[in-house]
């Protein structure tokens, strides 16, 4: 069995006084790639964005633990050096931050907060541009302002870039997929496939199965009104994608991801829950 | 004087006008009019309610008797010069030839200090000192003619462009004050550099006002400079405030723009007590054009105040203010702008936009961006605004790992660096160093992170 990365349980998360996620338990082994899909407003981005630490998102129930150790209890920078990333759904234009300074000011303090010394300005910048080679991205947005006037396209490469530069152990890519053509996504997916190894993690928040197409997961779950509703293989995206999220009658076995710890829902989700997230 | 505040114990200066400079008896004899006519501004003034000039006029200042020694100062202050070119150190307002170094000029060219202007170079004087600023608008442009002793002259024939850039250092206090930040007759310093910048027709140049001083030395500098730029005539001119937080100064810049000439003017303040700056183009032919950027940078309680002025006389020219702020702890700003379209001013195109951003609860920013328009086929547009540092942006930053204080720079330094972006290298690079360095200094006084 691999080695558990992240561990939740009874993650309840409420946004201006209203449920969004009510009783959220996940576990994610080393190595794992899991898809979260969903009906828009079901609290996927939710779940991302607190996992990464947004201060507009806290937990009003339920612990979160990632290697071990208390990830709710860390600011949001230390979330950061201790290895998780969030490939934003939106990703932020910045003027006036080059996309290189960015990427060095981040890479330094992430190795900063963790001891090690800074780089190398040329190998730096070396690795920087094989890694924006490999991502077949126009070496120009390197000195561009940080997603200034990019593209839907570029943005989401320009996510995928900097999980490649930063190399985190726990990567949410939020709805990396959307908005891209089916080249872009290929592109998109490439850099991700390249990314994971024995020893990361993914968790792909997703709304359609297309991406799961070019990345294989080990997991699916569908998170619908708060709670993750059903659990399966890589079959399971394929069934939501022909029949959509619309729950299969009767109580379906949640699979168990754990011996003990599946995300258990017998009676299926209530239905017309706004998630306010997206 | 008629009035006898700000300065304690005037020398005679009508004495040393008569003995030394007695071409200028008129001239001095209209500025004490002038001056006499308006007095000290009062916060009564619309041009002047914001400003917190009440501390000053309770001072007493006083004019140096000799000039300082630049090698007695310390360390701090012998700060290299970051550019090759012409160097000109000045303190207590007068030059100090041993620490300047003036390079080959081209055949025509003057660049001296204004006190060696006063003996040699009469003739450009007597044509062209006072010719831009109307002293009976400007009490301090007045008060600066009444003291007028040093500062410099940049004189530039036709067709002469100066490869190189004159960077100009003001220091106004050198010497380390007692624990009061006066000196120890109970006195603060002040001095009136004044300078006349001429550019004939097709000249060139690039030249860098730098204002510094002793960190703790309570001073007061009035500047003026006068700018007369001629048909073609291109000019880059930067002022940087990096003054103390006992230092005060109120700088006068005024410009006359022929046909087809171009400035392209630079403000950068990151330090210093009561600031105010009055910048007054007149754009007085065809095709001229003017590009005003600014960037200041406020803690504690400064308070800086720039009042811009453009006047489009004629067709087909062009004005575009951009001024960026950042305001911290209880600082306060503000920014007037007026460009006045005049009625023969047709096709002309005014812009202007003051941003800012406002770090704490106690930070206050006035802007009044305004344009009066006589003309009727125009472009002209205004923008203001005032806000905060975008959190959505700041939490992307931290969750790259940057932590709160770091992304909180990062983004202010982001804000402040379109300002920065038209000016050529290696200026540019030297004005976002200073820039750096002055966020860094702010983070590292905040309670607040």
């Amino acid at each position: 069995m691999a080695d558990e990365m992240l561990s939740i349980r009874d993650l309840e998360v409420r946004v201006d006084d209203k449920p969004i996620l009510q009783g959220v338990n996940l576990q994610v082994g080393a190595g794992e790639v899991h898809a979260i899909m969903g009906p828009n407003g079901s609290g996927k981005s939710t779940l991302a964005y607190l996992l990464a630490g947004h201060p507009g998102y806290q937990a009003s129930r339920g612990e979160v633990r990632y290697r071990g150790e208390d990830l709710l209890s860390m600011s949001v920078e230390q979330r950061a050096a201790a290895g998780v990333f969030l490939a934003f759904q939106y990703p932020v234009e910045i003027p006036g931050v080059s996309n290189i300074q960015f990427l060095k000011s981040a890479l330094n303090s992430l190795r900063k907060q963790r001891g090690e010394p800074e780089l190398d300005a040329i190998e730096f910048l070396d690795s920087v541009k094989a890694k924006v080679r490999q991502m077949q991205m126009e070496e120009a947005l390197l000195y561009r302002g940080v997603n200034e006037g990019f593209s839907g396209g570029e943005k989401k490469s320009n996510e995928v870039l900097q999980l490649l530069v930063l190399e985190p152990t726990l990567a949410i890519l939020d709805e990396t997929d959307s908005g891209l053509d089916i080249d872009a996504l290929k592109r998109v997916a490439a850099g991700i496939n390249a990314y994971r190894r024995a020893d990361r993690s993914l968790v792909l928040v997703t709304h359609y199965q297309r991406l799961l197409d070019y990345i294989e997961p080990d997991f699916v779950h569908v998170l619908q009104g708060g709670r993750i509703s059903r659990s399966g293989g890589p079959e399971l995206a394929r069934e939501l994608e022909r029949e959509g999220y619309v729950p299969a009658t009767g109580a379906q076995a949640p699979f168990e991801i754990r011996e003990t710890h599946g995300s258990a829902h017998p009676q299926g989700p209530p239905e017309g829950r706004e998630g306010g997230d997206e | 004087m008629s009035d006898p505040r700000l300065l304690s114990d005037p020398p005679d200066r009508q004495a040393l006008l008569s003995e030394l400079w007695p071409w200028l008896h008129d001239f001095y004899q209209q500025a004490q009019e002038a001056f006499q006519l308006q007095g000290l501004p009062s916060r009564r003034l619309e041009g002047w309610k914001y400003s917190r000039l009440d501390a000053l006029y309770e001072r007493r200042f006083v004019i140096p008797d000799d000039s300082p020694v630049l090698g007695d100062s310390p360390e701090s202050l012998q700060e290299n010069f970051p550019l090759a070119g012409h160097q000109l150190v000045f303190a207590g307002g007068r030059w100090l030839p041993e620490a300047s170094r003036i390079g080959p000029l081209p055949e025509g060219a003057r660049l001296c200090s204004m006190a060696q202007a006063l003996s040699s170079e009469r003739e450009l004087l007597r044509y062209y000192l006072g010719q831009v600023v109307s002293l009976q608008e400007h009490p301090f442009a007045a008060l600066n003619t009444l003291w007028l002793e040093d500062g410099l002259l940049l004189y530039l024939p036709s067709g002469c462009r100066l490869e190189q850039p004159i960077h100009c250092r003001f220091f106004n206090t050198l010497a380390s004050n007692t624990p009061t930040g006066l000196r120890a007759d109970g006195l603060a310093q002040v001095c009136f550099p004044r300078l006349l910048l001429v550019l004939e027709a097709d000249a060139e140049a690039t030249l860098i006002e730098e204002y510094l001083d002793n960190g703790e030395a309570e001073s007061l500098t009035v500047g003026l400079t006068e700018i007369r730029l001629a048909e073609q005539a291109q000019l880059l001119h930067c002022q940087l405030q990096r003054g103390g937080q006992r230092s005060s100064h109120i700088a006068g810049l005024h410009v006359e723009q022929a046909a087809g000439s171009r400035l392209q003017q630079f403000s950068l303040t990151l330090g210093g007590a009561m600031l105010r700056n009055d910048l007054q183009v007149q754009l007085l032919g065809e095709g001229a054009e003017t590009l005003l950027n600014g960037l200041y940078l406020l803690d504690g309680r400064q308070h800086l105040d720039n009042h811009l002025r453009i006047d489009h006389r004629v067709a087909d020219c062009r004005s575009a203010v951009l001024y960026k702020g950042v305001l911290d702890d209880r600082a306060h700003g503000v920014f007037n702008g007026l460009a006045v379209v005049h009625p023969d001013a047709q096709r002309s195109d005014a812009r202007q936009v003051n941003k800012n951003l406002l770090l704490s609860q106690g930070a206050e920013m006035d802007t009044k961006p305004e344009l009066q328009i006589e003309a009727d086929d125009v472009k002209c547009s205004h923008g203001a605004t005032v806000g905060h540092l975008d959190s959505q942006a700041l939490f992307y930053l931290q969750s790259r790992g940057l932590d709160a204080d770091s992304a909180r720079r990062l983004l202010t330094f982001a804000f402040g660096y379109e300002t920065l972006q038209p000016l050529p290298d290696p200026l540019k690079g030297w004005c976002a160093m200073l820039l750096e360095q002055a966020l860094q200094a702010q983070g590292a006084t905040d309670d607040h992170a």
